[in-house]
């Protein structure tokens, strides 16, 4: 009887779940085996498959020098956003996590940018902003300083962009937040007792017991920074001459306007292969610094 | 226990919804291939519409553009709609931006909208790719209405004899001139005979006059949409040959990417910096332009609008397109600037041909429709056009002189976007005095070689 009643209930959750498996089956799994065929053959939309092997891939390493270009831009935004996304989100976290009178609307305040993560407004109002006649040089004018192009110049196009991705880190700094109220105070006091300084306190007490916190959000971003597409292509469309050319718009370009859906599928999984190195890094790292609360 | 009853029965209508909704994919592509033999078969046609019609059909129209001509395209299909109870034109108008993109995943998996416009520059991918439009040739479009010579052009939708689409325009290049500008700075850009190295001399006169301003407000996509590639033809008569053989040389290139350095070096156009903020067709958000910092814009004969809107208080003339005298071809192209297509997954061609005949032809359609797609591509519209104002002078003064010069279209290979991608680099990056001529048309010209048929 007991075993009947079991049986039921299993049917019913299956059934709950066909919904979101059909949705994964379709709109991951499938898209993700295909474009691993994909990725080894020369193939154009619309076009027969036509297997070449590993020609794709050895194209890319051996004879495309957009490729290493794009690599080099993509680990660089990766490097310049993810510690200055998370820096910052944790010394606001840090600052927010005090009982002050309106300190819930200031969090809110905070939070904001981060709602308007990955969206082309806000992208085409940064490019508006740090254009050569835009608001930002306007200001500098008037405090009396030269315009500088930001956008236009090679060095200064990718760290401008960047600039838009750190400002958006709310959601990190509600993580920080909420894992820096979850530490004991009785630690902070015993500090206190033992004289310790609020520097001590806070490598010794505040970073070990928020590294769980730490670890996940640098891995969140890191994940989603490698990966970016929308900023540099909407501010810079990758330019100028590619400094901005992440392998996300290498990808796009080679896939969607020269159609090239191999090509662009190993790509893909190129960058793919990258962020599961770069994740397992983190992780093989994350036993040295990461501290549990059960260990 | 009720509770659960009712889980059970919305997960089973959830998982039903999704399998009716294959059900009925499956039913659309019956539907479709029925339609397609329907067509073949000429002497059942009048039959299958009239049987179509009573049944109620439900076609999907896509597009691009903007308000004005999303508002005329829809009214035109809420006219058709009244002359034909139970059609249904379901109008999918969108931006430009990722247009393509969209529509080259939409034709490979079947899910097309019936009746689509494209860029006749990206059509010969898609008909490279497979057979995904409907011979309107067998339709029961009347295209008496156009000039034979003009639709028998393959970048006017005729592919092999077959017409895979219709163009909805004349377009061409244009030289909008802010003549106030140019008459503060004493330089004339209509003058009969333009020569290309006038530009360069112009050019220096404005910049030396006033450090901000500029000949040409033009970005590097521009510089190779019109100047590069309208260099390449007048030179080399044009670059790939119909078996897709290169035929302008590396002297050729190195030549012309010698007089885009003087047009950055003399200050005839903005530091390469600068036009980086303006990225592709964005060069009437350009600050200076609508300022009146620049004497010319360099854009299409569709875009003239849009660029004095950005300023209208200027006066605006259309200026002369410069062809050398040794020019082996006019090079400034006149085509259309979009083409309307069956696609072959249409549920129901006649009724589509049906709608794009009243839109081509019917005179309240065309009164409609105006100048929304460019300067219209039948003499018949056109008429109905300059009758109702709808037509601006500068836009047809515009017209007659890319039409008086013409030139080849541009062959699939140099006008594909990859093929453009390597000019947009050479261009940027001797805009940035990162390579000579030499070395840009030693790249460009190996590039050019891997891209041969």
């Amino acid at each position: 009887m007991r075993k009947k009643s079991f049986t039921k209930r299993s049917y019913q959750a299956y059934l709950y779940l066909l919904p979101w498996f059909i949705g994964l089956v379709v709109l991951q799994l499938v898209p993700f085996v295909s474009s691993f065929v994909y990725s080894f053959n020369d193939y154009t939309v619309g076009s027969k498959l036509d297997f070449v092997g590993l020609a794709n891939y050895v194209k890319l390493f051996t004879k495309d020098k957009d490729f290493w270009n794009s690599l080099k831009v993509t680990i660089l935004f990766a490097l310049y956003t993810v510690p200055g996304k998370v820096i910052l989100a944790l010394l606001v976290a840090m600052f927010l996590n005090r009982n002050i009178r309106g300190i819930n609307a200031v969090r809110t305040l905070y939070y904001i940018p981060s709602l308007f993560g990955g969206s082309v407004a806000i992208a085409l109002l940064w490019r508006l902003m740090f254009m050569d006649n835009g608001v930002v040089n306007a200001m500098l004018s008037k405090l009396g300083f030269g315009s500088i192009s930001f956008l236009g110049d090679t060095k200064l196009a990718l760290p401008t962009i960047c600039l838009l991705e750190i400002w958006q880190f709310g959601s990190s700094m509600v993580m920080l937040l909420a894992a820096l109220k979850n530490v004991p105070k009785e630690l902070y006091e015993a500090a206190d007792i033992d004289g310790s300084g609020k520097i001590t306190k806070f490598f010794h007490i505040t970073l070990p017991q928020i590294s769980p916190i730490l670890f996940f959000a640098i891995l969140n971003q890191n994940i989603q920074e490698l990966q970016n597409f929308t900023s540099p292509y909407t501010i810079t469309g990758g330019g100028p001459m590619k400094s901005t050319n992440v392998l996300g718009i290498l990808l796009y370009k080679e896939g969607f306007s020269y159609f090239k859906m191999g090509y662009a599928s190993a790509i893909s999984w190129i960058e793919f292969a990258i962020i599961l190195v770069f994740t397992l890094v983190l992780f093989g790292s994350s036993k040295f610094w990461v501290h549990y609360a059960d260990e | 226990m009720r509770k659960k009853v009712l889980s059970m029965l919305l997960a089973t209508s959830m998982v039903a919804g999704i399998v009716m909704g294959c059900g009925q994919t499956q039913e659309a592509v019956n539907s479709a291939d029925e339609a397609k033999t329907e067509t073949a078969d000429n002497s059942e046609d009048k039959q299958n519409v009239s049987e179509s019609e009573q049944e109620s059909v439900t076609l999907r129209f896509a597009w691009w553009g903007g308000d004005e001509r999303n508002a005329a395209t829809l009214e035109v299909i809420e006219q058709f709609e009244a002359l034909h109870p139970g059609v249904t034109i379901e109008g999918e108008p969108g931006s430009s931006d990722g247009y393509h993109d969209k529509l080259a995943t939409q034709l490979a998996s079947g899910t097309a909208a019936d009746i689509v416009q494209i860029d006749p520059e990206t059509m010969p991918t898609f008909v490279d790719s497979g057979d995904y439009f409907v011979d309107l040739n067998t339709t029961s479009i009347d295209m008496s209405n156009f000039e034979a010579n003009y639709i028998g052009l393959q970048i006017n939708g005729n592919y092999d004899g077959k017409q895979l689409g219709l163009p909805t325009g004349i377009a061409g290049p244009a030289i909008l001139v802010n003549k106030d500008v140019a008459d503060k700075y004493g330089v004339d850009l209509t003058k009969t005979d333009i020569q290309w190295e006038d530009f360069i001399e112009m050019g220096k006169t404005v910049h030396e006059q006033d450090p901000e301003a500029y000949l040409f407000c033009i970005n590097k996509e521009y510089i190779t949409n019109l100047f590069v590639l309208t260099l390449e033809k007048q030179k080399a008569g044009k670059v790939y040959d119909s078996d897709g053989k290169l035929v302008i040389t590396q002297d050729d290139l190195t030549s012309i990417f010698t007089y885009i350095k003087e047009l950055y070096d003399n200050n005839v156009v903005a530091p390469a910096s600068y036009q980086a903020s303006y990225i592709g067709d964005d060069i009437q958000g350009d600050a200076n332009w609508i300022a009146g910092k620049y004497v010319a814009a360099p854009c299409y004969i569709s875009t003239v609008d849009v660029m004095v809107a950005a300023n209208p208080s200027a006066n605006y003339v259309a200026g002369s397109l410069p062809v050398a005298a040794d020019a082996k071809d006019g090079g400034f192209a006149s085509n259309t600037p979009q083409l309307l297509a069956i696609t072959k997954s249409c549920s129901n061609p006649e009724i589509a041909a049906e709608f794009l005949d009243y839109f081509f032809n019917n005179e309240k359609a065309l009164e409609t429709l105006g100048a929304t797609r460019s300067v219209p591509p039948t003499q018949k519209a056109r008429d109905i056009c300059a009758a109702n104002g709808k037509l601006t002078q500068i836009v047809t003064d515009a017209a007659d002189i890319a039409v008086a010069i013409g030139g080849t279209p541009n062959d699939k290979i140099s006008s594909s976007e990859e093929a453009k991608t390597i000019l947009y680099d050479a261009v940027e990056a001797i805009g940035y005095g990162q390579i000579s001529p030499e070395q840009a048309a030693e790249e460009v010209y190996e590039q050019y070689k891997d891209l041969e048929k």
